[in-house]
């Protein structure tokens, strides 16, 4: 029973999600009196919606499954490490573009995010690195910025 | 009629004006290709330039960006899962499943195949029914609207395979992701928390750059991929008419869903390219082949999605109702011009709006031969290291969505969505249901409340009308029959069991 709980702890996150969703409708969106169907009733409807299915899914799986759910996260072969470092550096990586571009402006920023992405995928040819991140920094700071005529952030430098 | 076809022919083919096109088309091939950049952004950029021009020049300079920028989406849907345009997303869900298997030459090929023959279709429709066309396009009003709006998402069974409960789940998110923002029909906002950025709700590029590129990227990043392909060359594939000719039949029904989805103001490629696939998808032998690299899918996309190019400019330039956002803006480009859109064009300016009609169908031929010289060039890019790749297309990513409405909100929505997508797709969630939710959602929403509005709260407005009525048979019966000729195949065999069994005593 609890295996069968834990291969479905996807769909008991979602019911949760519908649930909260349900409760903070009263507060986050007003009623109007103007139309036969106000601006809360997609919103309950999709919430309830969600929760129906989630608890579909989980009682499938308890009463109805005989063997545990086969939709679990994938496995992948022993012989390969799931890269989840690389997966969470890359993430932080992206945060902090948004975050320094306004700061040390497109070209500088962008310039370094490529570079330290070559690195995070394994690439470890520093001539490769340098050209790759300077040509496609040029590149696209003339597509965007004098070609298409996008702003794009100037931070300290450019 | 003919004279003006004849006039036009030769207008065309005047040294500026087909300098414009051809330049209108490698443009806009380039901006489509661009995640983040839209059609709709790179007409209203090359919009200036044609200041200058004559009318012809200047109007087929917009809509060679049209076409092409509406093709280019495939490119980057096909080897990066990264659709260039929502338009394109469909084409993602086989075309990038064809670059894994090291066949991105065949989906490329497929692809600029059907959207040259959608566009050449829809032109046809434009040159010669265009009235006709107009008048059963402006029939659509709000019950109309939903019961298109409730066909379209019926078609969420059709992507989410054997995920049906997961498929609708997502579906449900995409919608209630949708609502988000100020209500259209009361002005109220909903889900904003005190965010003023929240109150614009979530623009769809950015969500398409996380939902499918951002999220493929952590997906390649953990399976330690060393290319996109898994190969280090290009499958060699030979491509011509006759690897084609299965196709004819998926293509041409395509064709005609995007000029009938195209003439319709206010729907667009994105719907006409969904709505073709779960067509093709419902009457393929094989259906299920659909999302794992099936040419047939690529083909219906790619056709619906070009089918709306000249069907979009038939409300244009008959009545003066912009069909989509870019419609709007090549409206301007005529009002520029000294032109008035409206039945007096046709009488008033016959040489020009004959050349401009014309001038589509050779931007479609002109845009064929400058993607098939390419096609060889774009496929390597399957085969690039990651190490090299995927920065860049991260770096892509992040400026594309910049780009929007230059803000770093739309690149924190883009981060946001492409962790929701990685984590769905672990849960072998599927991510087209959310997308398409996301654009018919509030279409369904909108179109229902206004309906009852009119209606005073009535249901049967729905009934009276033999357009939605047609629509809603049509998704009752899509959603059925797979259903019935499912049992009724399983039957036969019952059946065979039973005679075995009583000749066996």
């Amino acid at each position: 029973m609890i295996e069968k709980l834990k291969s479905q702890i996807d769909s008991i996150v979602l019911g949760l999600f519908g649930i909260f969703v349900l409760a903070i409708i009263p507060v986050q969106i007003s009623e109007s009196s103007l139309s036969a169907l106000g601006p809360r009733f997609f919103p309950y409807l999709l919430a309830g919606a969600i929760i129906l299915l989630s608890a579909i899914s989980i009682i499938k799986e308890l009463f109805i499954s005989s063997t545990a759910n086969k939709d679990t996260p994938e496995d992948l072969a022993d012989e390969k490490k799931p890269g989840y470092m690389s997966i969470g550096l890359t993430f932080i990586s992206l945060l902090l573009w948004a975050f320094l571009v306004p700061v040390l402006g497109f070209v500088i920023t962008t310039l370094l995010f490529v570079g330290v992405m070559m690195w995070i995928t394994g690439n470890r040819n520093i001539v490769a690195i340098s050209l790759t991140s300077i040509l496609f920094t040029a590149a696209t700071y003339y597509v965007f910025r004098i070609i298409l005529q996008v702003f794009l952030p100037e931070g300290i430098f450019l | 009629m003919l004279d003006q076809i004849l006039v036009g022919l030769l207008n065309v083919f005047n040294f500026h004006v087909f300098l414009a096109l051809v330049i209108g088309v490698a443009v806009g091939m380039v901006i489509g290709s661009l995640p983040g950049l839209s059609v709709t952004m790179g007409v209203a950029l090359l919009l200036p330039f044609t200041f200058g021009m004559s009318p012809e020049a200047g109007m087929l300079l917009l809509i060679g960006v049209y076409c092409a920028g509406t093709y280019g989406g495939s490119i980057s849907a096909i080897l990066l899962n990264t659709p260039g345009t929502a338009a394109s997303a469909a084409t993602s869900l086989d075309g990038y499943a064809l670059s894994r298997q090291g066949k991105a030459g065949s989906a490329l090929n497929m692809s600029i195949y059907a959207s040259v023959i959608g566009g050449l279709i829809s032109g046809v429709a434009l040159l010669f029914v265009a009235p006709q066309i107009a008048r059963f396009a402006l029939s659509f009003g709000p019950p109309e609207f939903f019961a298109l709006a409730i066909f379209g998402l019926s078609i969420i069974a059709g992507v989410s395979g054997n995920a049906l409960g997961k498929g609708l789940i997502m579906a449900c998110l995409g919608m209630l992701i949708a609502t988000v923002g100020i209500d259209s029909v009361d002005g109220f906002p909903r889900f904003t928390f005190g965010f003023d950025s929240l109150t614009s709700g979530f623009e769809l590029v950015p969500v398409l750059i996380g939902l499918f590129a951002i999220s493929e990227i952590f997906n390649q990043l953990e399976r330690r991929a060393k290319s996109i392909s898994g190969m280090n060359k290009v499958k060699n594939e030979k491509f011509g008419l006759k690897e084609l000719k299965p196709f004819r039949k998926t293509i041409v029904k395509s064709s005609f869903i995007g000029v009938i989805v195209g003439a319709i103001p206010g729907t667009g490629g994105a719907i006409a390219s969904f709505l073709s696939y779960n067509e093709a998808r419902r009457s393929s032998k094989n259906p299920s082949e659909f999302g794992k690299g099936s040419l047939d899918g690529v083909a219906a996309s790619e056709a619906g999605n070009n089918g709306v190019t000249g069907a979009t400019l038939i409300p244009m330039l008959t009545l003066g109702i912009p069909g989509d956002v870019v419609t709007a803006v090549l409206l301007g480009s005529l009002l520029i011009q000294g032109l008035r859109p409206g039945p007096d064009l046709f009488v008033n300016y016959g040489p020009i709006v004959y050349t401009v009609m014309i001038g589509f169908l050779v931007v479609n031929v002109v845009m064929f031969f400058v993607a098939k010289s390419s096609i060889k060039y774009f496929a390597k890019l399957s085969v690039i290291p990651n190490t090299i790749l995927l920065p860049i297309v991260l770096g892509l990513c992040l400026i594309g969505s910049f780009a929007v409405n230059n803000s770093f909100y739309s690149v924190f929505v883009a981060i946001a969505f492409g962790l929701i997508g990685y984590i769905f797709t672990k849960f072998k969630y599927p991510i087209a249901p959310m997308l398409i939710a996301m654009i018919l959602g509030p279409m369904a929403e909108n179109a229902l409340r206004q309906s009852l509005i009119i209606s005073q709260g009535s249901y049967k407005i729905f009934f009276q009308s033999p357009i939605a009525i047609t629509f809603i048979i049509l998704t009752i019966l899509s959603m059925a029959l797979p259903f019935i000729t499912s049992k009724l195949k399983k039957k036969p065999e019952v059946d065979h069991v039973i005679e075995a069994r009583k000749i066996g005593g």
